[in-house]
């Protein structure tokens, strides 16, 4: 599996494939973050997609290929913000009705609790648990696509899962 | 949802339930390709507009700095520099506070277009007890070193113009500070010199801080004369609520000043010894110290033979074994050895003491739970005098553990610990009961112990057991979790040399690793690494001679 360090690297002397890889490694965790903050896995789709477009014409500023993933994230999360503002002002002008059967429709929301929680990890954290678990990636794969060693990455795992568990009791 | 394995289950549902057409990569790079010239034109044209937009505050912030600072003719700073230049001499004198003493430090003599003179004085160097003298006219700059010997050096500083560049440049910092941060401080207006002065208040320089600001314990006093030339600046720290006086400046202008003072009188006053640039370096002070340490006798087992070479590398690797080489050690004789500190420095001969007088002992145990332990805390309660608590056969049961001073807090902060104060010295000290296990988790199965950092970013020790300890840990944590019907926790307590560090609460099993987080500075945990890495010493090590390096 390419490193973040060699798909960016690729990515920014204009190879679209190596930003395609990048999107697919990251595109779980960006929509699970725009999701928390949206509550409908569609417009979360959306948000992370233009998030995906700003770190594109922006990928310059990237120097450490560390940082790609929560500078992505925290892009997402932006986007999704504004895609909030956005819905909450067209809700005022008409008056009210909004998509909420849509929103009750959306696949996710048996996990809204999981999800919000997982957003409120550290950006790096955050990649981590969801490589492992969403994407359903072997920790080394995990460690070749972040560029860190095994250790760290299961230490930082556990951690994250740490903080988990203790939100979700403290939710309950 | 209280396992871990519970959220790892709801995740990986999360995983699988994920639609098919859930990828928004195809869609992504479809936006891409469909639109790259425009984004790019829309990116250069951003660029373009930050450049500018940059550019524009970086003029307005100078034309703001340069109407702040010069802009305005009548401004503070101009009046002070101004009032200096126009001087025919200038004295500067600094008086510090050495030892509650006012003693003068420096102090300079300046004659516009015949010269300049500085003295120096090193009062804090009890080695050298060094006077600098610099003088300077028009043929040439002197540095004269006076040393216990009288040494005289001749520098090869260029000219006139340095020192007395100095000597305006200082003066215009401070200007300058006045100028931004200077309040009006009428309360301490007096008169110096015979002359009425007004008092001006600001903060650090350099640091910008506010003048008269709360939030700092340190600041200046200005004070003009009627001429509004700086006549002195005070430097002041606060302790409770007095301001002490740290240091103070004078400048006096237009003394009557003897011109001989400009010119070195050598061959009369002052003789050369050496000249040029290494000549003008101070005395190196002799560096490094011996320390030579005897096993105690006391501490050998009767008829036992101490390996030295065990020894020597247990010291060695509490000595180096951190993140730093504080001290090199080597093998006299059969009984003792010698420590070479590897800079003169009180600090770090205070580390090696420390790091061989400790045990180097960890231990890892389970802490009493009101819950569960109830019979043999109210035991243990009940014999308040007596530090451990045995069973029927005489066996260890449970005993108080000292907390080690500053982790009292985060070692109590859960409700159901059992703790006891008991005054010791000057301070109380407060004791936990821990209990004992069959599992004994100690340091000796240590493979691994350094200097790491916790979630926080605090200073924390990271370990790593061998198979042996990496088991015997995992059945302790492993008995030890939460409680599935009252989510009550047991505390891990983390002894060190018989002292409880921390306590946290056991969430899970824990195999090989882990992490001891408590009240650490970087150097204490790099240093309690190497002793725990470096076990205990098999004898105790007593000081028995010290002397300077040769």
């Amino acid at each position: 599996m390419p490193s973040t360090e060699e798909l960016l690297r690729a990515s920014q002397r204009g190879e679209t494939s190596a930003f395609a890889e990048l999107v697919r490694c990251y595109e779980r965790a960006a929509i699970i973050t725009a999701h928390a903050v949206l509550g409908d896995f569609h417009l979360a789709q959306d948000a992370a997609q233009e998030a995906f477009l700003i770190a594109h014409q922006r990928l310059g500023q990237v120097r450490h290929a560390a940082a790609f993933g929560p500078w992505l994230l925290r892009i997402a999360r932006r986007r999704a913000l504004r895609f909030r503002r956005r819905r909450t002002a067209e809700r005022t002008v008409a008056g009210g009705v909004d998509r909420a059967a849509a929103e009750s429709s959306d696949w996710m929301e048996p996990y809204r609790e999981v999800v919000a929680q997982i957003a409120r990890l550290p950006e790096h954290e955050r990649i981590v648990v969801v490589m492992r678990y969403v994407d359903g990636w072997s920790m080394k794969e995990i460690a070749e696509a972040t560029g860190r060693p095994v250790g760290t990455v299961t230490k930082q795992l556990s951690r994250a899962i740490e903080r988990l568990r203790e939100w979700l009791v403290e939710v309950q | 949802m209280k396992s871990p394995e519970d959220i790892e289950n709801v995740l990986g549902h999360l995983g699988r339930a994920w639609p098919d057409d859930g990828s928004i990569a195809e869609r992504v790079m479809r936006e891409i390709e469909a639109a790259p010239p425009a984004a790019a034109r829309h990116n250069r044209r951003r660029i373009l507009m930050k450049s500018l937009l940059a550019i524009a505050a970086s003029l307005a912030a100078c034309l703001a700095v340069w109407w702040a600072v010069d802009g305005s003719h009548n401004s503070l700073y101009a009046q002070v520099i101004d009032g200096a230049r126009k001087a025919q001499t200038i004295h500067i004198a600094i008086c510090g506070q050495l030892d509650g003493k006012t003693i003068k430090t420096w102090e300079c003599w300046y004659k516009s277009g015949v010269g300049f003179r500085r003295d120096s004085w090193d009062w804090k160097d009890d080695v050298s007890r060094r006077r600098t003298i610099c003088l300077g006219n028009k043929d040439g700059t002197w540095t004269l070193d006076v040393h216990r010997r009288n040494t005289i050096v001749h520098s090869s500083s260029p000219g006139i113009s340095k020192d007395t560049e100095q000597i305006f440049a200082d003066i215009d910092r401070h200007a300058r500070d006045l100028q931004s941060h200077g309040q009006r401080f009428t309360e301490a207006d007096q008169t110096l010199n015979g002359e009425s002065c007004k008092a001006y208040l600001s903060g650090t320089p350099g640091r910008n801080v506010p003048a008269g600001s709360k939030t700092d314990n340190q600041r200046q006093l200005y004070y003009l004369d009627p001429q509004s030339r700086l006549v002195r600046v005070t430097s002041q720290e606060r302790e409770g609520d007095r301001w002490n006086t740290t240091q103070f400046n004078t400048i006096a202008y237009d003394e009557p000043l003897d011109v001989a003072w400009f010119q070195p009188q050598f061959g009369k006053e002052f003789q050369i010894v050496e000249t040029g640039p290494e000549a003008a370096k101070p005395e190196t002070k002799p560096k490094g110290a011996v320390l030579v340490y005897q096993v105690d006798p006391k501490s050998v087992p009767v008829g036992a033979t101490i390996d030295m070479d065990r020894l020597l590398r247990a010291v060695d690797l509490r000595l180096n074994g951190g993140n730093e080489r504080l001290a090199a050690a080597r093998k006299l004789d059969g009984q003792r050895i010698e420590v070479t500190l590897m800079r003169r420095d009180d600090a770090d001969r205070r580390r090696v003491e420390r790091q061989l007088a400790r045990p180097g002992t960890l231990e890892f145990r389970v802490l009493a739970s009101r819950h569960v332990d109830k019979a043999l805390i109210d035991r243990a309660e009940k014999e308040p005098a007596k530090g451990e608590t045995l069973d029927s056969s005489g066996k260890r049961v449970a005993w108080w553990v000292p907390v080690k001073a500053g982790s009292e807090r985060n070692c109590t902060i859960h409700q159901d610990v059992v703790k006891r104060t008991k005054p010791a010295g000057n301070r109380e000290l407060t004791e936990i009961l821990v209990v004992a296990d069959p599992d004994n988790v100690t340091g000796a199965y240590l493979t691994q112990a350094r200097l790491e950092f916790d979630r926080r970013e605090r200073p924390a020790i990271g370990f790593r057991f061998n198979d042996a300890g990496g088991k015997l840990f995992a059945k302790l944590t492993g008995d030890h979790l939460p409680s599935k019907s009252t989510d009550d926790t047991y505390k891990l307590g983390i002894i060190i040399d018989g002292e409880l560090f921390s306590a946290p609460s056991i969430q899970c099993t824990i195999h090989d690793r882990g992490e001891i987080a408590g009240q650490f500075t970087e150097i204490e945990a790099s240093d309690l690494a190497a002793v725990l890495k470096a076990g205990s010493l098999p004898v105790r090590l007593q000081l028995v001679e010290e002397h300077p390096r040769p």
